[in-house]
């Protein structure tokens, strides 16, 4: 189910009154059955894929804890990451690896002719196999205990308003949130409903109406762009998937809130940071610390008892340029890109991203005026471009497409010629002038309104009423979410 | 606590608040964004023959169009397509005259049948979908295809041009789609949710539109240049088409469509004259029969519109002009028809 939808409206009304007036047997096969349902319609077939993942990692994980012996504990751990990986790998990658290896061997004279299936993706597979695979992780560390109510434990793997794309939740974050009686308290209902009406804001009227630019702009024939319209296009896509993303995030937030259910945080201003590590603190936060703390640490060998869901914050000081740290830099973000896509223009992707970390880190280093206002605003200028160039590869067709858009950057002779229509232009100039804008309005609310009990107040419902009228103006139901595909 | 509670009950009110004055302001108009460019000057009409239909601008009546054709044994079949320089008449009424109307008039008595689809800023790249529509539904003896320079402008193909919204929706069967049609359908048909919709929507770009002329400037006389790539693409959709035809042995009319030249019109004029040489040589390509009929219309038969920027009454109208320039045009289509079709 698709949360830009009226069905979607109904179902959750439903959902909340149930949830709140039942008991807490019921209110746990409540919110199993629920989020079943809300899967099923996608594709019924489906949910016995989760289903049987999360059976896996039920029974492995108590086993793991029970279990004295460490090789067997290591087993079991990899039994269940297998599984998992396996069930991943083979809807997600198994067209990408049949493909490129038939062609691998193709270069060395074989045939090899591994079958190319077209394999339909299960929505949200890499979202919930990295939640199982988390919890599995965290009970071998025994950072946590493995949970024995079994619909507990399925709640937490397939609650509706995570399910899809995320935010990838951490156990000990949820568990205990589903399992205790929830308090109805009037702050979760305001808060929760203001999240989810925000987040259908920016999906149905800004995400849903740039979509149609970004889609006419990447269409334009490669030759014809020129600088300025490589930004332009890098911009659109920029805010295009931010705003779609961070209004899933949203709702997702609200939902649970709604139910008296905490979410942790998944974006902050990520266009507003002063580095590209900061970005990894600000964007899809949830997977970036989940790729530090069950990727980047165990492969660098930092250990680290601070495990939490706060961005790709990492403290490595003497040793980050070392090659070691490097080379798992690099792997760690082509990885990340992978779980994006079957593409290698998602690996290319991640790869940027490594490349423009270690660089700066390299220039972190050097560098001394770091709390000077001028060079953070430069900081933030750069950082901004190479973050919004790097969504090429994310958009473009082909790997081999993004490179030859970044090559038209170096046509210095029509930097400035427009090949895009006037309006693409006016937008993402708007779009990128209000962005920016917010933070300091925020401010500005939060000092001088927020005291002021009548402009506030008024302030609110106008401003609500207007996006409501916006949401049911704009509402579309056949646009997905831009993360759906992963 | 209280002005949270009161919040509260105003976000889950305001949806109903907001459709009931959306209902009283938007339930009666019934304009589409895309005829907005045409001004209260101009007026869409819609001729009949025979009781049929001929004219048709989108998948809401192409099946009229076919039906058309296919309601007699006409002994040649003619599509006629293009923007809405067809179909509106400047400072026109409901009843006036449209070249189309008199064209299709003409040649249903000599029991040759003639077709139109106009919609407004069609492209090149449109006129080939719909072209491939309509050839996969009948057979067409002649097309007639104006070239409007200001049209390779455009590079949207609208999704509702031969396919109707619905139709999107059903071509996946899940169950979000299925629930979603319903509650949809009954939204519709008791509190009117796609029109009203669609026409606020409309206002909400046409306000952003004239805003943008009167920020910017931009009225009917100012310069528009080409945009290359997509002029480029729609100048490739053009030599698809017309091979496509060729290949098929549909006689191709092509024709400079006639703009308003008593005063200085709104191209680059090298740009305009380079196209007119590029679609010349075009027909020469693919044996079509080529036309320039850019200075047809006297200058006393095109008329002005309503300003297209806010707190602007009236601009130059370039495109539409009144129910006797749709007579010189028409007169002119017929003798162009004739000599062809003997």
């Amino acid at each position: 189910m698709i949360f830009n939808s009226l069905t979607y409206l109904i179902f959750l009304t439903i959902v909340l009154y149930g949830y709140w007036k039942l008991n807490r047997k019921n209110r746990l096969y409540l919110i199993f059955i629920s989020s079943l349902l809300f899967y099923s319609f996608w594709r019924i077939e489906f949910t016995f894929l989760i289903l049987f993942s999360v059976l896996v990692d039920y029974y492995a994980s108590i086993w793991i804890y029970s279990e004295t012996s460490k090789l067997k504990r290591k087993f079991l751990l990899f039994f269940s990451l297998s599984i998992n990986f396996t069930l991943l790998a083979f809807f997600k990658y198994y067209y990408f690896i049949s493909d490129n290896v038939n062609y691998l061997f193709k270069i060395f004279g074989f045939d090899l002719g591994l079958p190319v299936l077209n394999i339909i993706l299960p929505i949200g597979i890499s979202f919930y196999t990295f939640q199982s695979v988390s919890y599995t992780i965290d009970v071998f560390r025994k950072n946590i205990k493995p949970e024995k109510e079994f619909i507990l434990f399925c709640n937490y793997v397939i609650f509706f308003p995570q399910l899809v794309a995320g935010p990838i939740l951490r156990a000990k974050e949820i568990i205990w949130q589903l399992s205790k009686k929830p308090v109805f308290k009037i702050e979760n209902l305001y808060h929760g409903l203001k999240r989810v009406v925000f987040g259908l804001f920016l999906k149905v009227v800004i995400a849903d109406n740039l979509a149609p630019i970004v889609d006419q702009s990447f269409l334009t024939e490669t030759k014809y762009l020129s600088g300025i319209d490589v930004f332009t296009i890098s911009y659109l896509f920029g805010f295009q998937i931010y705003f779609d993303f961070s209004a899933y995030s949203h709702i997702a937030i609200g939902t649970a809130l709604l139910m008296g259910i905490k979410f942790p945080e998944n974006f902050n201003f990520p266009y507003h940071s002063l580095s590209p590590k900061e970005f990894w603190t600000r964007w899809h936060i949830t997977l970036s610390s989940w790729v530090r703390d069950y990727l980047y640490f165990p492969l660098t060998g930092i250990k680290s008892d601070n495990i939490s869901t706060k961005g790709f914050k990492v403290i490595v000081d003497k040793k980050d340029l070392a090659y070691k740290y490097i080379f798992v830099l690099l792997l760690t973000w082509s990885l990340m890109g992978f779980w994006h896509g079957a593409d290698w223009k998602f690996i290319i992707w991640g790869l940027i991203h490594a490349v423009i970390i270690i660089f700066y880190r390299f220039f972190n280093k050097i560098l001394f005026l770091k709390n000077n206002k001028f060079f953070k605003f430069i900081s933030w200028a750069i950082t901004l471009q190479l973050i919004m160039l790097s969504w090429i590869p994310f958009r473009a067709k082909h790997y081999s497409d993004a490179f030859n858009i970044w090559n038209r950057l170096f046509d210095f002779n029509n930097w400035f010629q427009l090949s895009l229509k006037e309006n693409t232009y006016i937008i993402i100039f708007l779009i990128t002038l209000i962005y920016l804008i917010v933070p300091f309005f925020v401010k500005f609310y939060n000092k001088i309104l927020l005291k002021r009990y009548f402009i506030r107040f008024n302030f609110e419902v106008l401003f609500l009423f207007f996006i409501i009228t916006m949401i049911i103006i704009f509402f579309k139901v056949i646009d997905q979410f831009i993360y759906f595909q992963f | 606590m209280k002005d949270k509670k009161l919040i509260i009950f105003l976000i889950l009110f305001s949806p109903i608040i907001s459709w009931i004055t959306l209902s009283l302001i938007f339930g009666k108009i019934n304009r589409k964004f895309d005829e907005l460019a045409l001004g209260k000057e101009n007026v869409i009409v819609i001729n009949i023959i025979q009781n049929q239909e001929f004219l048709c601008s989108s998948a809401d009546n192409i099946f009229n169009c076919i039906e058309f054709l296919r309601s007699k044994d006409f002994k040649k079949k003619i599509l006629w397509i293009g923007n809405s320089q067809l179909n509106a008449v400047n400072q026109g009424t409901f009843n006036s005259k449209i070249a189309p109307y008199l064209v299709s008039e003409y040649f249903y008595r000599k029991n040759i049948g003639v077709i139109v689809f106009a919609a407004p800023n069609i492209s090149f790249q449109e006129y080939s979908e719909v072209i491939k529509y309509l050839l996969s539904n009948i057979d067409l003896d002649y097309i007639i295809l104006p070239l409007v320079f200001d049209d390779t402008r455009e590079n949207d193909i609208r999704n509702n041009l031969i396919t109707k919204k619905q139709d999107l929706i059903l071509d996946k069967i899940t169950l979000q789609e299925i629930t979603e049609k319903k509650i949809i359908n009954f939204l519709d048909k008791n509190i009117n949710w796609i029109q009203i919709r669609s026409q606020t929507q409309g206002f909400i770009y046409e306000f952003l539109y004239r805003f943008r002329n009167y920020v910017f400037n931009i009225s009917p006389v100012t310069v528009r240049k080409s945009i290359e790539p997509i002029y480029e693409k729609n100048i490739n959709s053009l030599n698809e088409v017309l091979k496509k035809l060729k290949n098929n042995k549909i006689e191709t009319i092509l024709y400079v469509a006639p703009i308003r030249n008593d005063i200085k019109i709104p191209y680059d004029l090298q740009e305009y004259s380079q196209f007119k040489n590029k679609v010349e040589n075009l027909a020469k390509d693919f044996s079509a029969n080529f036309y320039n009929l850019e200075n047809i219309i006297p200058g006393n038969f095109w008329g002005t519109k309503i300003g297209t920027k806010l707190g602007v009454e009236n601009e130059y109208d370039f495109m539409h002009f009144k129910e006797e320039g749709h007579s010189i045009l028409a007169n002119e289509m017929i003798t162009i028809l004739e000599n062809i079709i003997k």
